[in-house]
């Protein structure tokens, strides 16, 4: 008897195998918002208004910005949409957790999101609550993870401790007599993190490699990172860059303590953080943008539609309202390193980007895990 | 059988005939799920994964009970000792440096406002209470910027360019820094604590101790000491409770030095392991629970205490002769930099233009009444919208402050004062003692904490999520100990007869509240309703978390602008917030004789 039950069960498990072998996995089906962003996509700007204009209800957007809500009443006004246009201002860090409640409670309230983080986004589209959608504006960019905008963040230092220092490298960053001179926003800002990502990347590595034997001589850097036993000139960078640095929270408070610096102060943040007419002021400081290695770090604010809002037609007409000069005027204003990622928009949009490290979900999604751990150990010193 | 059953009827008609009991019922379900819910929810989101934390564990799915998240938190490898372990302990050691300052700065001021004849006992008493008022993170910018220089940081703060000195790193940025930033924070709760019991404290054993020529050291170190000591314990208890919930301090002071604690562990664990930040949270309350069970310890030693009791029938002061003047300045030069001081400072640092030059040339008003319409002052002076009195997002934030801070008074002040009511009246039964350590069970669920937990309830009642109604909710039920502790005290107080004699003459349960118990002890009941108000007002760690739009009210608001780096901003609604809470905290008092110190002293 157990024999027999033994074989039975034998034979079952191998037609269950057989079965789950040969079974395709069926074609994901679109449904709901999904569907429609997708049978919209090649709608013109004007069928999109229309249905727009037939959809009642509120528009609210959450958004990492706090402009984005002036931007949405200015587009309700251009294209005489009813209902009340608002965006909550949520900071990065608590965004994800926030929005993913709110979607999966089919909160009907959340239609629309403006944000930032390539890993996060990207893991919310393949998650299903953002629907990503391509504007027709003539030049938008065209991506699988929409992007209308880009920002700029760079090392900075002030006028009069810029030819002092002389930094031509961004290996010279990295000498130990940097050690506490460098104000940069290691905790608390998941973009910086991506940075650091790309560094590892085997592109931006070979940079930071052959920056490296520039400083230090050929070869030097293989050796280098033999010795520290690390994967890659990126990781050799970010473990001796890291110690050297002196965390704040605000980028904006990090300006003007380098405006205000007394002793030779390097700084780490968003361009925008200066202004041309105002304080901290531009004319105080030498953007360090020309080192070699890379000048900077470029990552982008994401437009993507809520899988439970209820007006997914507005949602698209206004992705194409960003994707114009006016829409993105209303977040970058006279504001410094801020570009549309419309060509049309940007004239010399690659110029302005090259040999900035750019945030890739594509390029860090699988060595993810495995860099923020190394990222954290350096963090924490070891 | 129909004879049993009406016995129960009847039993239980008569159970639900007495008011206190009805009260005892309703509070027992609405703080099972105020409070005990709220924590359920969130041990289960901390065995849930979230999608971000599925690129860090793979095998899982968007929303799979895991427990691998708690094993990488507690396993012990350098990770979870860099992200747990060592901010645990720093954690715990900011907290007994803060209880320790408190208590020592709180302790001192108390003895000799309410031990001795020190001169302007007044205006140091009102004083210092100030930086209770203050949001403890206002102090430690203060901190930071008045004593930073160029040898930690990028430039020199007004102390090194006064004086040409330079600090070292630990007494800026680290765990020194924050707790005594913290320990000046709440060196007013130990000082109105300690103050209740001096103040109150028979004279006649210090009198004997006088009469038999004992010197005034030896009548401190034996008497007055051992008097104050349960009052001392519970304090630093009670502080160290408070302090193990600070966030923004630790952010501000802790950060630059690589200093963590739990509480900016959470923030971390917010966007690559969410639901780390609830299994953190979860080791907030149970530390918060075993603080509950050492007071209840010590609460119990304190019964061997009671050879002194009640209200003394005389008051004693040491007669300091000629230092009462000498000490009275040292005073005053203590509180007025720890009160006056940042004051001044805040309300300079909102006019500055660049916030390191006091020069009266870098002076402007426009932080303040600048015109919000004009595009040029935007984009070079302002960086916001303009001066904060004509900003129509801080008028609807400190509406809103106010609307939460009314509403959590309200509820939590009422609330209390019918549990400590029914807690009174039914004091010897089973339920009474449930509902009394329901109600009490918040004050130790540190803030952070007990935010978290709402924001998991919220998760799962999603009409409340980013609402004001939440935070009511959270506030109220947060703060509700102050006004049940208050209630408790005044009802104890209040002899039962006095009732009874109303229940006599038929008088309905109502009338007896309004019209007999609430007139009488009026003054500490309202204490319940006003220390909730100021707490709320000031309030940040408790709603930082459950905030999705920062600008909602003023406090979240302001940290927005100092993480913003608009300190001119921050420090206006430091000073608005400062001034709303002093104006409504003395109209109280001159309307109704309620003070917060008679909330806070519980006495």
């Amino acid at each position: 008897m157990k024999k027999k039950l033994l074989v039975l069960f034998l034979a079952m498990m191998t037609v269950l195998s057989l079965v789950a072998c040969g079974k395709k996995e069926p074609k994901e089906e679109l449904t709901g918002n999904a569907k429609i962003v997708s049978d919209a996509s090649t709608m013109s700007i004007e069928e999109l208004a229309q249905k727009a204009k037939e959809e009642s209800g509120d528009f609210h957007i959450y958004s990492t910005s706090s402009k984005t809500d002036k931007v949405v009443k200015a587009f309700a006004e251009k294209y005489g949409l009813t209902g009340d246009f608002s965006s909550t201002n949520v900071k990065e860090k608590d965004f994800y957790a926030t929005i993913e409640e709110l979607v999966d409670a089919d909160n009907k309230s959340t239609d629309y999101f403006v944000t930032q983080n390539a890993v996060s986004v990207g893991q919310e589209i393949k998650s299903g609550r953002f629907i990503n959608y391509v504007p027709v504006v003539d030049g938008a960019a065209k991506s699988n993870a929409y992007a209308f905008m880009y920002y700029t963040k760079e090392f900075s230092v002030k006028k009069e401790f810029a030819e002092q220092l002389g930094l031509t490298n961004v290996w010279d960053l990295t000498d130990d007599s940097f050690t506490n001179s460098i104000i940069f926003k290691k905790e608390g800002e998941p973009v910086n993190e991506l940075m650091m990502m790309e560094m590892t990347t085997d592109s931006w590595s070979k940079s930071l490699e052959e920056a490296y034997d520039a400083k230090y001589g050929s070869g030097e850097c293989a050796k280098a990172v033999k010795a520290a036993n690390v994967k890659n000139a990126g990781q050799l960078f970010i473990q001796k860059f890291i110690p050297k640095t002196t965390n704040n929270s605000s980028e904006g408070d990090i300006a003007k303590a380098i405006v205000a610096s007394t002793t030779p102060t390097i700084g780490f943040g968003t361009v925008s953080k200066y202004k041309s007419s105002g304080e901290p002021s531009i004319e105080e400081i030498v953007r360090l943008n020309e080192m070699q290695g890379f000048k900077g770090f470029i990552y982008q604010f994401y437009a993507q539609v809520s899988k439970s809002t209820d007006r997914p037609y507005t949602a698209m007409l206004f992705t194409n309202y960003l994707a114009t000069e006016e829409g993105v005027s209303g977040y970058i204003g006279k504001d410094l390193g801020i570009y549309s990622s419309t060509s049309t928009v940007t004239k010399n949009l690659s110029a302005l980007t090259d040999g900035y490290i750019m945030e890739n979900y594509d390029e860090i999604k699988d060595i993810y895990a495995e860099t923020l751990e190394f990222i954290e150990k350096v963090r924490a010193g070891n | 059988m129909t004879n049993t059953r009406q016995i129960r009827k009847n039993k239980l008609r008569d159970f639900f005939s007495q008011p206190a009991n009805i009260i005892l019922v309703v509070f027992l379900v609405l703080l099972t799920i105020t409070t005990i819910y709220p924590i359920i929810t969130m041990i289960l989101k901390s065995f849930t994964i979230t999608t971000m934390e599925t690129m860090m564990f793979p095998a899982f799915d968007d929303g799979d009970l895991f427990v691998d998240g708690w094993i990488k938190l507690l396993g012990g490898s350098d990770w979870s000792k860099a992200r747990f372990y060592t901010p645990f302990i720093h954690s715990l050691v900011l907290s007994a440096t803060s209880s320790f300052f408190a208590v020592l700065i709180g302790g001192i001021f108390a003895f000799f406002v309410c031990r001795t004849n020190i001169r302007w006992k007044g205006i140091i008493s009102t004083l210092f209470i100030f930086p209770y008022i203050m949001p403890s993170w206002t102090i430690a910018l203060f901190w930071r910027d008045f004593f930073v220089n160029d040898n930690i940081y990028a430039y020199n703060g007004l102390f090194t360019s006064l004086f040409g000195l330079k600090v070292p790193e630990w007494f800026v940025f680290g765990g020194f820094p924050i707790g005594l930033t913290l320990g000046i924070h709440y060196a007013p709760f130990a000082y109105i604590l300690i103050g209740g019991i001096l103040k109150n404290m028979d004279a006649n054993l210090e009198e004997a101790a006088t009469i038999l020529k004992t010197p005034r050291s030896r009548i401190i170190t034996k008497i007055t000491l051992p008097i104050v000591l349960p009052a001392l314990l519970n304090t630093v208890l009670l502080v160290f409770a408070s302090s193990i919930s600070a966030y923004s301090v630790p952010v501000f002071l802790g950060s630059p030095a690589d200093y963590s604690t739990l509480t900016t562990s959470i923030s971390f664990f917010k966007t690559s392991y969410p639901s780390l930040q609830y299994a953190v949270g979860l080791v907030l309350i149970i530390l918060g629970l075993t603080i509950l069970g050492i007071n209840n310890a010590l609460t119990g030693k304190r019964k061997s205490y009671t050879t002194v009791t009640g209200k003394s029938s005389q008051i004693s002061y040491i007669d300091l002769k000629a230092g009462k003047t000498i000490i009275a300045v040292i005073g005053m030069i203590i509180v007025v930099f720890i009160s006056i001081f940042p004051l001044i400072v805040f309300f300079l640092e909102s006019v500055l233009v660049d916030h390191t030059s006091y020069a009266v040339s870098n002076w402007t008003s426009l932080y303040w009444l600048g015109d919000p319409n004009n595009k040029e002052l935007i984009s070079s002076i302002y960086m916001y919208e303009g001066g904060i009195l004509r900003m129509k997002s801080i008028w609807k934030a400190l509406g809103n402050s106010l609307l939460l801070s009314v509403s959590c008074a309200l509820i939590a002040g009422t609330c209390g004062l019918l549990t400590g009511y029914a807690v009174v009246r039914k004091s010897n039964t089973r339920l009474a003692k449930i509902v009394s350590t329901l109600a009490f069970l918040p004050y130790l669920i540190p803030s952070l904490a007990f935010g978290l937990a709402y924001l998991a309830f919220a998760a799962r009642a999603t009409f409340l999520m980013n609402s004001l109604a939440l935070l009511v909710l959270l506030g109220s039920i947060k703060y509700m100990p102050f006004a049940t502790r208050s209630a408790t005290g005044a009802m104890m107080q209040l002899s039962a007869e006095i009732e009874e004699a109303a229940i006599l003459t038929g008088t309905p349960w109502w009338k007896r509240m309004v019209r007999i118990i609430f007139p009488i002890q009026k003054s500490s009941f309202l204490s319940g309703y006003l220390l909730p108000f100021i707490s709320c007002m000031r309030e940040l760690s408790l709603f930082v978390f459950v905030i999705a739009d920062n600008r909602m009210i003023l406090t979240t608001f302001m940290m927005y602008f100092d993480e913003k780096g608009l300190p001119q901003y921050g420090n206006a609604i430091n000073m608005l917030i400062v001034l709303v809470v002093l104006f409504i905290n003395l109209s109280i008092n001159k309307l109704t004789g309620a003070s917060i110190d008679k909330g806070v002293g519980g006495n």
